[in-house]
């Protein structure tokens, strides 16, 4: 018996040197088979033990587990080699040239710079505790002027060119977001802290003006507020906006909502407000009106002037995304060309 | 308004201040300074010179060679000067005006060295016609003896001047005049007015005119609060306006015409008064009448351009009851001031504010008068411009005879007063130290005088001129703009109250924006304007109910005319832009308001139930109100459209590859996806639907709804709009989208409910089934689905995916054969073998009993 397990064992030699030497999954699995398979030579051997007498079993089943770990670990080293050899095989040749244009099943699209500068507005504004709102674009000549204090046949109203409509009396397209800020009141009451976008409207079109263009609107209202809480929001916000050092001017103005109404100016950035082309020589970006909210307008809605007071502001958010992305032609913004549209990301968050 | 620099000094002390100082300080009081621009008549070195020797040109008769003598503008030495001059008048002693060489006079006359005769000349001594001073050429101009050798002639005649241009707001009418922004620069710079001599005082009447004043009747209707006229006659035609007059005018932005008219518009400056002169013999009777007109009554204006009166404008007559003026916005050209005029008479009036506003938009007039009259004219200066006018035409007319002064005041009215708190002040404006002085100085200064004072509250009358002054918080800006913004503080506002809950519509269109983005579309915003032809290029004819579009009565442009119903179009006309351009293949999406008019729903009844739905009242996150209120309904939407190629050929594919539904509804159903709305339905057109929706492909196009509710509709544009819009790409068009935002809402918000209830993540294995089955063609996939899911076995099917799609001929006509890959799970255990091929045997027998379905 001893002498069968040699001769296994010399045979599996040989043919294992012989298949190592032309290494082929085939001879390999044939190899396996012949000494491992079912009717292999280590299962004749195995049977043979049967016949094996008692004393002797221990010791030859010793040598016959001793080829199997052996014929076993040969094979499993063989399989591994062939294995490397296959894997080498597959990565020779030359590298791919990384250069080709990448296969996209969809490329990305783009969202429009005054939609990213309006997310990043109301971002920073949801921090500081502002609920955002929006209102009708067509809405009653009430909610556009006449609650805003803009009395009828008053010389204000030519400050806006209105756009009217055929068959419905004292219905205009909005010329403001200010309406919102009605609106806001009288469904949400006070004290409130609101801010709006939308898209406005003025019969005015040249190359600084389109008869539609976007706002955004900011009111506070509450027991106490001041001009020096207009003077902070504002400055807070533009510089979360544009950066710290930033710096703001109030110049007194008119609009018939507010009173004390105000022009608001940031310090041109481009010449630091030693004046330049940019700004005309002023030093100066005029960026949109502000003031307290008038209490005509308070009393419009029904809301106590004496215990109250607020402020509002009003920016338009075409001027802000043209500055944050230094573009030079408003009339951009809406031409949909694809090549400018391009030039914006997919996501809000750049 | 523009201002003068030196008629702004002539009025008020400005020693102190530099030109930038008071710019700065015009637009730090909410004057805010436009433009400052330099208005010289002369530049380089024109002087005061002496002649000291006169003597006659060697070469010509009249002309003389002068030695002149000045001082150097800058070191101040003696300089002399050899001139050839032609002037009579040129002789030793006199003082003149030098221009040397490098100077520039008017009408850009450069002065060089030149040989006159075979003289050279270094300069020229000038005549006042040549300095730009006045008409007069009649030699050279002759200086006060005392004028001051070497003092630049600009200087001493105010040549060089500034024009500052003010954009004033409409509520400060005030300062339409040259002295109410002087007041308000004297508040803001703590200076003061130069005292000036009454008007009044300045009018010589030495004997008793025997000159009867005007007659002045005043209709109660009419809105004319005062009326004051006088006569003045033998004004002399050889008369001429004053050169301070000319050139103030000149850098005020307007004419000279003529003397009479200029001396008007010059107080009109002076004062913010508007007034007019009128020609008096074509004043009959020298008699003012002011009423309304009739109706259709006629009126050639001074421009020449008749117009047709209604009722409500207020007009002047004379004592034969024909117009004259057209009371606050102009004078008629029949009594208009000529240059022969020598009898006048002048009208300084108050109109009511309101009334001329509506007379000068009617008329589409605006001029320097009715611009005032709007914004409030105070009747306070009404006396002072009147003497002013009279005192400039006695200055050029010396013998002119006045008659006394006529007038009509309507019932006085008691100035109004407004109380003023400290405290209130200081909490509204954040000026928590500003002391009660400092309100009182300031306001005091703007012209308002205080009555009463009882502890922090002061009692205040507040000046006709400022009519826009109406309660407290006028007075508090007054103080805090004058006090000045940059003194106010920086706070940050306390929040004192939860944050208001926030409309879902925000952040879900906002969220929208982004999965649109990420799905390969670029953002749009247009104008959302459209017109009649947009809708024939959509095969929407006149009885279709969208043909009703909400039209505007001022549009910019024809093809601007309406407010869009529809929101895809204007993608349309980006991607027309675009191909214009070059550029193919572009995928845009919009999302904004379609417009809709509330009174078309209710003739909606007999259409489909899709059709109301287009305009149903979904639209109610901005159009709550909007039926009450009789405005149009608005529609928040979603619009994508797609050019054709979808993708050019690229190097691992060799042809283009195009959109169809197929890739679309893929898109869609990612979109509705990533925004959690519930599983979409997509229904084809009927006949009638595809009427209501002529402008999609009737076959490629659908419906789409989520459960129920209708979503919008999506699919390829009508071949023939296609071809209208000229946006076919070799024979394929482009495909649309659009749906209604807040429908999806109201799904995203339905579905949500659903989705708490079954969060169940599979723990045990699937097991997995094809299946291959021949059917009839008109077997949709859908009803397969549906039987499929709702098979009466046991519903351990989970999920359905169709893996092929064949016809052929080998399946015999009217046949296709599908596959699909079913998968089997329980999440309670694993299944066996067993039990899945009796579920397979189930299914299959219901797809047979239900579909006539065959195994293949």
């Amino acid at each position: 018996m001893i002498e069968k397990i040699e001769s296994v064992k010399l045979e599996f030699l040989k043919q294992s040197v012989d298949c190592q030497k032309d290494l082929q999954a085939s001879t390999l699995e044939n190899l396996r088979l012949n000494f491992l398979g079912k009717k292999g030579k280590l299962t004749e051997l195995s049977e043979l033990m049967k016949t094996i007498e008692k004393e002797q079993r221990p010791l030859i089943g010793k040598s016959l587990n001793e080829l199997r770990i052996l014929i076993e670990g040969e094979i499993e080293k063989l399989k591994t080699a062939l294995n490397d050899r296959e894997l080498s095989k597959s990565i020779s040749g030359k590298a791919l040239d990384f250069s080709l244009p990448g296969k996209r099943s969809t490329s990305l699209g783009s969202l429009h710079p005054v939609s990213l500068v309006r997310y990043k507005l109301s971002e920073i504004f949801k921090r500081m505790g502002f609920t955002i709102y929006e209102g009708p674009e067509v809405d009653l000549d009430f909610y556009n002027f006449g609650a805003l204090n803009f009395a009828d046949h008053h010389p204000a109203r030519d400050m806006q060119d209105t756009f009217f409509l055929k068959s419905y009396p004292n219905t205009v397209l909005r010329t403001h977001t200010s309406n919102i800020e009605i609106h806001a009141m009288l469904n949400q009451g006070v004290p409130i802290r609101a801010l709006a976008f939308g898209r406005t409207y003025r019969c005015d079109s040249d190359l600084t003006h389109t008869p539609m263009f976007h706002q955004m609107e900011c009111l506070v209202v509450d027991e106490g507020i001041s001009f020096a809480h207009l003077k902070g929001q504002i400055q807070s916000f533009l510089e979360e906006l544009y950066g710290k050092g930033i710096k703001t001017r109030f110049r007194p103005s008119y609009f018939p909502f507010v009173e004390p109404g105000a022009e608001v100016d940031l310090q041109c950035a481009h010449c630091q407000g030693e004046g330049c082309r940019i700004c005309k020589n002023t030093g100066w970006i005029e960026i949109g009106g502000c003031g307290l909210t008038h209490p005509n307008v308070f009393e419009a809605v029904g809301v106590n002037s004496e215990i109250y007071s607020g402020f509002a502001f009003g920016f338009g958010l075409d001027r802000m995304a043209m500055n944050m992305y230094q573009l030079p032609d408003l009339r951009q913004l809406f031409s949909g060309d694809a090549d400018f549209l391009k030039l914006f990301p997919a996501s809000f968050n750049e | 308004m523009i201002l003068s620099w030196n008629w702004l000094n002539e009025i008020i002390d400005l020693k102190k201040f530099s030109l930038e100082d008071v710019c700065k300080a015009l637009t730090d009081s909410g004057l805010e300074v436009e433009a400052c621009e330099a208005k010289s008549k002369i530049t380089g070195p024109v002087i005061v010179a002496k002649i000291l020797e006169c003597q006659k040109h060697p070469n010509a008769d009249q002309l003389k060679l002068c030695k002149v003598e000045s001082t150097h503008v800058t070191t101040g030495e003696a300089q002399t000067f050899n001139i050839v001059c032609g002037a009579p008048n040129a002789r030793p002693g006199i003082k003149v005006a030098l221009a040397c060489i490098g100077a520039v006079l008017p009408e850009d006359f450069k002065i060089k060295a030149s040989k006159i005769r075979g003289e050279s000349s270094e300069g020229m001594l000038c005549s006042a016609k040549e300095l730009g001073i006045s008409a007069e050429d009649e030699g050279i101009l002759e200086l006060q003896e005392n004028a001051t050798l070497g003092k630049s002639i600009a200087d001493l005649f105010g040549l060089n001047d500034y024009a500052i241009t003010l954009n004033i707001t409409p509520n400060r009418g005030d300062c339409l005049s040259m002295i109410g922004v002087a007041r308000d620069l004297c508040a803001k710079l703590n200076t003061h007015f130069k005292s000036s001599s009454d008007p009044k005082k300045n009018i010589h009447t030495t004997t008793l005119p025997d000159l009867d004043k005007p007659k002045i009747s005043v209709d109660e209707q009419a809105g004319c609060s005062d009326f004051y006229s006088v006569r003045i006659k033998n004004i002399p035609s050889t008369i001429q306006t004053p050169s301070f007059i000319q050139n103030r005018l000149e850098v005020s932005g307007m004419r000279s015409v003529s003397p009479l008219v200029d001396i008007s518009n010059y107080v009109m400056l002076e004062t913010g008064h508007p007034n007019h002169i009128y020609d008096a013999k074509e004043v009959y009777g020298s008699e003012f009448k002011i009423r309304l007109a009739q109706d259709r009554e006629k009126f050639v204006l001074l421009d020449g351009k008749e117009i047709e009166l209604q009722k409500q404008d207020t007009v002047i007559c004379d004592g034969r009851n024909s117009i004259v003026a057209l009371a606050g916005v102009m004078g008629g050209l029949n009594s208009e001031v000529k240059e022969d005029t020598q009898d006048i008479l002048v009208e300084v009036a108050g109109f009511d504010a309101v009334c001329i506003r509506k007379t000068a938009k009617k008329f589409g007039i605006k001029t320097e008068s009715s611009y005032r009259f709007e914004r409030g004219v105070s009747r306070d200066s009404i006396q002072n411009a009147l003497h002013k006018i009279i005192g400039y035409v006695q200055q050029l007319a010396p013998e002119c005879v006045i008659s006394p002064i006529a007038f009509f005041n309507a019932s006085t009215i008691s100035p109004k007063t407004i109380a003023l708190r400290l405290d209130r002040l200081r909490k509204i404006s954040g000026l928590d130290l500003i002391s009660e002085e400092t309100c009182t100085n300031i306001l005091n200064s703007l012209g308002f005088k205080k009555l009463d004072q009882k502890q922090e509250r002061s009692l205040w009358e507040i000046p006709n001129f400022r009519p826009d002054i109406e309660r407290e918080i006028d007075l508090i800006e007054e103080v805090t703009r004058i006090y000045g913004f940059d003194k106010i503080p920086y706070q940050y506002a306390p929040m004192t109250k939860a944050p208001h809950p926030e409309n879902p519509i925000i952040s879900f269109s906002e969220n929208l924006r982004a999965v649109c983005a990420t799905l390969g579309f670029r953002e749009c915003i247009s104008f959302p304007f459209s017109s009649r032809d947009d809708l024939n290029r959509l095969n929407i004819g006149e009885h279709h109910p969208l043909s009703h579009q909400v039209a505007l009565a001022n549009p910019l442009a024809e093809s601007e005319s309406s407010l869009q119903n529809l929101l895809f179009p204007s993608l349309l006309k980006a991607l027309q832009f675009n191909r214009n351009h070059g550029i193919f293949g572009t995928k845009l999406f919009e999302v904004g308001r379609c417009f809709l008019n509330p009174i078309l729903k209710e003739s909606l009844t007999n259409v489909s139930i899709e059709f109301q739905s287009y305009f149903s009242s979904q639209a109610r996150y901005f159009s709550e109100k909007a039926h009450n209120e009789n405005r149009p309904l608005e529609k928040l939407s979603l619009a994508m459209v797609i050019d054709q190629p979808w993708e050019d050929k690229q190097w691992y594919q060799q042809s283009p590859v195009l959109a169809d539904w197929f890739l679309i509804k893929g898109i869609c159903e990612n979109l509705s996806h990533s925004l959690g709305i519930g599983t979409l339905s997509f229904q084809a057109l009927t006949e009638s639907t595809q009427k209501l929706f002529p402008f999609l492909h009737p076959l490629k196009s659908c419906l789409v709804y989520s459960e129920k509710t209708w979503i919008g509709f999506m699919g390829e544009l009508h071949p023939k709009a296609s071809q209208a819009w000229d946006l076919n790409y070799k024979k394929s068009v482009p495909l649309i989208v659009q749906w209604d935002v807040e429908a999806m809402l109201e799904s995203r918000l339905q579905t949500r409910k659903k989705e708490k209830a079954k969060i169940v993540v599979e723990k045990f294995p699937v097991s997995r089934r094809d299946l291959s089955i021949v059917v009839s063609e008109n077997v949709t996939n859908q009803n397969i689905l549906d039987t499929l899911i709702n098979n009466p076995s046991k519903r351990n099917l989970k999920k359905v995916e169709l893996f092929d799609l064949f016809t052929g001929e080998s399946l015999g006509t009217g046949k296709k054969s599908l596959a699909y890959a079913l998968e089997f799970h329980s999440n309670k255990r694993t299944l066996t073998d067993k039990e899945v091929d009796l579920e397979m045997q189930i299914i299959v027998e219901t797809l047979k009993k239900n579909l006539g379905a065959e195994l293949r």
